[in-house]
């Protein structure tokens, strides 16, 4: 007479690791293991140009053809990673270094500190994000080391948020007030106890955070304002792909689809690793 | 004829069982008692006489309400049975009403969706139910939201709830463990009541032996998902047989010894509290208004000889934990003074403040809060070494842990695992272990057991008691409760309201209390023994 036994198929999504989490890390893997890869190894070399070879279909030398200029687009794509990521990362881990102690400073003075925080927060949040990296970028100059900042400006009310969030969660339990006792300061007790107890939250959101970072540089270079040539990113290969669209349509959709993917790739992670660290979703008793 | 009859019953979540052949039947107008620790399945035994069990988990065996097997029955059939037929009354009720919507609005609902009755019609019947369960039978009453009452008022707002459809068999969870004990005593009394002018069947789960003693005509004992011994009350209570059952009696009635010497208390206080003051800033009700001022503790004044040990009881609100905290130094008082061993510990800094602290150590209630999941028990306990950092190296500092942890009856080796591998009670010892390692002359004990179970409770306050007789140190012992209080305390202090309405050696005060509201706190404490006289005067 049993009833309510769960099935087979149920129990896989229920388990702590999730499709997503599984899909998420094997596209992040090769995507990041191709942009480490490219640093030793290329199939072609990518700065010098070879016309003879130009807008060459997929083959067995080129695998996925080679663009205007005769550059193999297998490897522009595996040297564009190192862009792409690389101006993601350090976007984020600004935002990180900046957000998160602005969150704390706010989760432990609160009152007006706090307010002066949070509003200022929210008065950056207000902007689309990508529109004033642009206007950043604009009146900055283009660059990898604008994009950077201009990108990373814009994480930084979202590590906030996220870091407030978490320490205010925490205020109040017991531990805190032990610490306290214990005689230790505002600072240590912040990286004794809660720093350790809300870093799945901030690894989760600097997932997240990466692949809207990709997407953004990707935005900046398509429009010319990312890393300048001869750096080569993917959203550059977009925009030299533009004028070309209507006969090699494949420059402008290998590309756009590697983007896709990748930031697909993060979103998964990130989600998969929500499920994974989330307390609140862990089974068993606590 | 039973009403609800369990039979053989299991509930498995995956494949562990945690309720056993659980047999039971309740009969119209009967109370039965289910009384276990935590874990006992009790509760779950509870939601699945409502089907409510939780995702995943599986039941096997036979659950009849007047003969229909509900263990088949589909969310139709189930939808029309809870709540007309058989209800319930939770433990928190703050989180069984809805914040968002009016007290008023709810109940109207459950009326509507049983009874298809008008607007009109309705807000009739829902008058009369707040009327019946002794609230305040107006329309403005009806409009407020559940964080505008008080624990005593939401609990009989779900008990409105619960009986609007007039149902055959009331399940009610724990209903007043979260509430003050003089409230417990309304409710009781409101239960009981109810359940015998509507001739219902009311299955009363609680951990507390006492209030079942109180509630039931008939008792089953719950262990590890299994009854151990059921029978009528006064029957169950005269003649246990199972050793269980005799174990959780024996441990609810547990005091822990008394002093083995008697105190003498010398003319300088160690810590000495006077006209103290503290408030907080209320939410603002207009913009441009000024905050209104909660007064917390209004013009306390206490000592604490060296090893006294000094009890401070009082209801929920009544200003008790903010006075520990401020107490503790975490608070700083707006007026009065506060000497530890002769010195103002707010007027000093550095490393003078921190050699003060030192002195005070704490024990708090929550097992699961009060540690950083992230710290081994080795460096927990030592965390307040902290406040003696360069006075002692690294072999001193092992050893003082160890030996905290071995005071407070743990192994050694516990100092290398994680907090969330231990049971609630080790972990109490470890938050002792945590307060002694810098050897202080006094602990503030925040209801260092309310969260326990009996007889783990038992246990930690031997340990207490055997703490102040063997190493001396002084007690702050804030509880709620006030047996435990008389139990381990010389001295005890009743604060009402922010102020301390009488004071006195606990003995005095627990024999003759002299203010309305001690006599009050003191009559509206389950006693088990007094109860159990009074059953066997009526002879059941």
């Amino acid at each position: 007479m049993m009833k309510n036994v769960p099935s087979e198929k149920a129990s896989f999504f229920n388990s702590r690791y999730s499709a997503s989490l599984l899909l998420g890390t094997v596209i992040t893997i090769v995507v990041v293991g191709t942009g480490v890869l490219s640093f030793f190894w290329l199939p072609f070399n990518v700065s010098s140009l070879n016309v003879a070879q130009r807008l060459q279909p997929a083959s067995a030398q080129h695998w996925l053809g080679t663009d205007q200029y005769g550059r193999d687009l297998l490897s522009m794509l595996m040297i564009g990673a190192q862009t792409s990521l690389g101006v993601g990362l350090f976007a984020v881990g600004f935002g990180m270094l900046l957000g998160v102690p602005l969150g704390l400073l706010a989760a432990a003075r609160r009152g007006f500190v706090d307010q002066l925080l949070m509003r200022f927060n929210d008065l950056v949040f207000a902007f689309p994000a990508v529109l004033s990296a642009i206007l950043i970028t604009a009146s900055l100059g283009p660059g990898a080391l604008n994009s950077i900042i201009a990108i990373g400006i814009f994480n930084v009310p979202v590590f906030a948020r996220v870091a407030r969030g978490g320490a205010l969660s925490l205020a109040g339990r017991e531990f805190l007030l032990a610490a306290r006792l214990a005689g230790k300061g505002a600072l240590r007790i912040t990286f004794e106890h809660v720093l350790p107890n809300i870093a799945s939250l901030l690894i989760v959101q600097a997932t997240i955070q990466l692949s809207m970072g990709i997407l953004a540089e990707a935005g900046l270079s398509y429009l010319g304002l990312g890393p300048q040539p001869p750096l080569v990113s993917w959203g550059r290969m977009l925009n030299e792909a533009q004028t070309l669209v209507s006969f090699a349509p494949q420059l402008a959709l290998i590309p756009g689809a590697t983007i896709v993917v990748a930031v697909l790739g993060f979103n998964l992670l990130g989600d998969g690793l929500r499920d994974l660290l989330d307390p609140k979703l862990r089974g068993g008793p606590r | 004829m039973a009403i609800l009859r369990f039979e053989n019953l299991s509930i498995f979540n995956g494949t562990t069982a945690l309720v056993r052949d659980l047999s039971l039947s309740l009969v119209r107008g009967e109370t039965l008692g289910l009384v276990g620790e935590s874990g006992s399945g009790k509760s779950l035994s509870a939601l699945a006489a409502l089907q409510l069990l939780p995702e995943g988990f599986a039941q096997s065996g036979s659950l009849r309400y007047r003969g229909q097997e509900l263990s088949q029955a589909d969310d139709r059939i189930m939808n029309r049975l809870r709540g007309r037929h058989i209800s319930m009354i939770f433990q928190e009720p703050m989180s069984a009403l809805n914040p968002i919507k009016s007290i008023g609005d709810q109940i109207l609902e459950t009326l509507h969706w049983h009874f298809k009755l008008t607007k009109k019609e309705g807000r009739a019947r829902a008058l009369k139910l707040l009327a019946r369960v002794g609230l305040t039978p107006t329309a403005e009453y009806m409009g407020r939201f559940a964080h505008q009452l008080s624990g005593g008022q939401r609990q009989r707002v779900v008990i409105a709830l619960a009986i609007a459809c007039k149902p055959r068999v009331l399940i009610a969870d724990e209903p007043t463990t979260a509430l003050d004990v003089t409230v417990q005593a309304q409710i009781l009394a409101l239960l009981k009541e109810i359940v015998k002018r509507e001739r219902m069947a009311l299955l009363f789960i609680s951990h507390d032996l006492a209030v079942i003693a109180q509630m039931a005509d008939r008792v089953a004992v719950m262990k590890d998902g299994e009854i151990v011994e059921q029978g009528p009350t006064l029957q169950l209570f005269d003649t246990m047989q199972h050793a269980y059952s005799k174990q959780l009696l024996a441990a609810s009635k547990h005091m822990p010894p008394k002093r083995t010497k008697p105190l003498v208390i010398g003319d300088t206080p160690l810590l000495q509290l006077h006209k103290l003051q503290r408030s907080y800033a209320l939410p603002k009700q207009k913009f441009w208004q000024q905050a209104p001022q909660k007064i917390a503790v209004n013009q306390v004044s206490l000592r604490i000889a060296a090893q006294q040990s000094v009890g401070l009881v009082g209801e929920s609100g009544c200003g008790k934990s903010t006075l520990a905290r401020t107490v503790l130094g975490l608070e700083t008082p707006q007026a009065g003074r506060i000497s530890f061993l002769q010195q103002d510990p707010f007027s000093l800094r550095g490393q003078r403040r921190r050699q003060l602290q030192r002195g005070i150590q704490a024990v708090f209630q929550d097992p699961y809060g009060s540690f950083n999941p992230r710290h081994t028990v080795g460096r927990t306990v030592a965390e307040p070494l902290y406040l003696l950092a360069g006075q002692i190296n690294g072999a001193e500092r092992r050893r003082r842990v160890l030996e905290a942890l071995t005071s407070v009856g743990l192994p050694e080796t516990a100092a290398q695992h994680y907090p969330h591998e231990f049971s609630g009670g080790q972990r109490q010892r470890i938050a002792i272990a945590r307060a002694l390692v810098t050897q202080p002359q006094l602990i503030v004990a925040d209801e260092p057991v309310s969260a326990l179970d009996v007889s783990v409770r038992a246990q930690i306050l031997d340990l207490l008691a055997d703490l102040r007789d063997r190493l001396g140190v002084a007690f702050l012992f804030i509880s709620h409760d006030l047996s435990v209080v008389r139990a381990i305390t010389d001295y005890v202090c009743v604060m009402n309201a922010g102020r301390i309405v009488e004071e006195g050696p606990t003995q005095d005060v627990f024999s003759a209390p002299r203010h309305p509201y001690t006599r009050l706190l003191l009559s509206a404490v389950p006693d088990l023994e007094e109860t159990l006289a009074a059953r066997r005067k009526v002879g059941h």
